[in-house]
């Protein structure tokens, strides 16, 4: 089972980063929001999937018995996709804004921080 | 796992306190002073009193790490592997005090640099959240733990770093945002496929299991990817592009922060992971990271003189001073690592006061510009004699802390048997020219800055009186900013202290045996 679904996320990362490359924001926001994803599915794969069987410990138990279903990258995916989430929200309001103020979602048209026409340093003394 | 499984019963000490609180009193106080919007005066009080407290606590963290080795607090006693644990050795701890000492200082500048509405937008929100995370990395013992953290810190830098909206910061916070948020998603994907391969995120669990393994199997795979997730993180080239896009956009003060402590996590991430968990692929990569590391310095240093905007040119030297850590941390265990570590703690002084003095030449001058600020030696002289001694700190010369960082860096270079002679030269020459390099740079800005007569370009007008005042209360940043240099001077002049923890905590790191038993109890080892 994990085959397949390491082939979804190798599809995942390719369009995410295909995406990422482009230099329009939203696009870019696009490939994050892709990437995220790919990487709770990459989780998902690594903590083994096995048909659906809870993990719960019988009474008078220390182990369960035979092949449970892992609960720990639920939990990290669910950390990773909260994280993922609130940096997409704040990416998606910091790239409108910069479009509204930029006036542009071209990414390499972005040189407010680094212009091109700086002075150059004095060469004699 | 064999016999009953049992959870730490016993009550837990005072000393577990100490571990954690590090973390908890940033996460605390920014919650209070983010209740405390209409008291913008308040802010900065309570931000310096629980700076102070934090350094204090982590002084005395750091000595009792020293002497009674790795202190480990389970969450909610949940035992290792199987809970979140701090375990906090004494580079951990090390690195902490440290950031605690560059926060302080930070908290105080920011107290004089900030206005009411900057602090009703949270910046002692963020700054506080921010302190949490970077101090959160450092006692951390668990991987996925770790990630978390770097993801708390790399948010409230995001914040921080737009906090007034200005054009120049979107720009740069968007450049920055993105390259952040990608090198940290690197690393969660290589902290998931590394889970896969050993089934634990306890970073002494992961070093016993790789330990035991006699083929590099995946390692190689995933080790190679989280390295490279930090080196972005640390801003090594050529993935360093971009630190020099945006850390000259916020506030002074906020530059000043990130210089210090960002870069620093991601070096110490790179240190921890690699050196203690992952030996095998630091010895694969070692050429590379020697080549990658004298590339940084060099690039870094030729930046710095390409350009004339100060705040650009600390950009790019605090590149080069990251190339000195990622050459040490490759040249490994003999004096090599205790250099890097060294020289971490110099760059996270210097590099803070570096930025600070840019604000106060700002002020003094009128510009960040190279060619719109002259004389400033006659209007400003100790502000002249503070840049000074900042650049023969930031240079590595006597009798500052950088000096010692790069005898041990050097000697390592030319004492250990690496795969090549050529290694050896390049490791030895981009230190020697790196520190040339910042010398010419930084000397440049002297010349011009405060000696000089020319002026190429119009002079501006003179700073405005409210700006002044807003600066000059009493000369506290001049202080601070005096403070940190003082500090870097008084390490230069006695450095045994500061060598003597660096080399206990190679040792710990390269042997990390009380770590592990610290961590997962006796039935393990």
């Amino acid at each position: 089972m994990e085959g397949p679904l390491a082939v979804l996320v190798g599809v995942f990362f390719i369009a995410s980063i295909y995406l990422m490359m482009s230099r329009s924001l939203i696009r870019l926001l696009l490939g994050v929001a892709l990437f995220g994803n790919a990487v709770n599915l990459l989780i998902f794969a690594s903590g083994r999937l096995v048909r659906e069987v809870p993990p719960i410990i019988a009474q008078g138990a220390y182990a369960p018995e035979g092949i449970t279903a892992n609960p720990l990258p639920q939990a990290l995916i669910l950390t990773a996709i909260v994280i993922s989430f609130s940096f997409f929200a704040f990416l998606l309001v910091l790239v409108y804004r910069a479009y509204q103020d930029l006036g542009n979602d071209n990414n390499s048209a972005l040189r407010m921080a680094e212009p091109e026409n700086t002075p150059k340093p004095v060469v004699g003394y | 796992m064999h016999g009953e499984l049992v959870g730490y019963k016993d009550p837990v000490s005072w000393s577990v306190w100490l571990a954690i609180l590090p973390v908890v009193l940033p996460l605390i106080i920014s919650a209070v002073i983010l209740m405390l919007r209409n008291r913008p005066k308040a802010h900065s009080v309570l931000a310096i009193g629980f700076m102070i407290l934090t350094t204090i606590l982590s002084f005395i963290l750091l000595v009792k790490v020293n002497q009674e080795g790795p202190l480990v607090v389970a969450m909610g006693s949940w035992p290792a592997p199987f809970g979140i644990v701090f375990t906090v050795d004494s580079f951990g701890a090390l690195m902490n005090l440290f950031a605690g000492i560059v926060g302080l200082a930070i908290a105080i500048f920011a107290s004089q640099q900030t206005d009411n509405s900057e602090r009703r937008f949270g910046f002692y929100t963020l700054f506080m959240l921010l302190m949490a995370g970077v101090q959160g990395s450092f006692l951390t013992g668990d991987l996925f733990n770790l990630y978390v953290w770097f993801e708390v810190m790399v948010i409230a830098s995001f914040g921080l770093m737009i906090l007034g909206g200005r054009h120049k910061q979107l720009d740069g916070g968007v450049k920055y945002a993105f390259l952040n948020l990608l090198a940290t998603t690197f690393f969660l994907i290589s902290v998931g496929l590394l889970y896969g391969y050993l089934g634990t995120l306890n970073m002494a669990d992961i070093q016993q299991k790789l330990a035991a393994q006699s083929t590099d199997g995946p390692l190689l795979m995933i080790g190679v990817l989280m390295i490279t997730a930090f080196l972005m993180k640390a801003a090594v080239f050529p993935l360093s592009f971009w630190l020099p896009a945006s850390y000259h956009t916020p506030k002074i003060v906020v530059s000043a922060l990130f210089a210090g402590l960002l870069t620093k996590a991601g070096a110490y991430a790179l240190i921890r992971i690699s050196v203690m968990l992952m030996p095998l692929v630091l010895s694969y990569m070692q050429d590379v990271l020697i080549i990658a590391g004298a590339l940084t310095i060099i690039v870094g240093g030729l930046g710095a003189i390409a350009h004339t905007d100060i705040r650009r040119m600390s950009n790019y030297l605090v590149i080069a001073g990251i190339g000195n850590i990622i050459i040490g941390l490759a040249l490994g265990i003999g004096g090599g690592l205790a250099g890097s570590i060294l020289y971490a703690v110099h760059s996270m002084l210097v590099m803070t006061a570096l930025y600070l003095v840019c604000g106060l030449i700002r002020v003094s001058g009128g510009s960040y510009d190279t060619h719109r600020v002259t004389s400033l030696y006659r209007r400003d002289p100790w502000l002249a004699g503070l840049f000074l001694a900042l650049m023969f700190a930031i240079a590595g010369l006597p009798p500052f802390s950088g000096l010692w960082a790069k005898v041990y860096i050097v000697e390592a270079a030319v004492v250990s048997d690496l795969s090549a002679t050529y290694l050896t030269v390049i490791s030895v020459f981009s230190v020697l020219l790196g520190g040339f390099l910042s010398l010419l740079a930084l000397g440049r800005v002297w010349i011009h800055m405060f000696w000089g007569e020319r002026l190429p370009l119009a002079i501006l007008p003179p700073p405005t009186a409210d700006r002044t005042a807003l600066y000059y209360q009493g000369g506290i940043p001049y202080m601070t900013a005096f403070f940190l240099v003082a500090l870097s001077f008084a390490i230069g002049i006695f450095p045994a202290p500061l060598i003597d923890s660096a080399e206990l905590a190679v040792r710990g790191l390269i042997n990390p045996t009380d770590y592990i038993l610290n961590t997962l109890g006796e039935g393990h080892h």
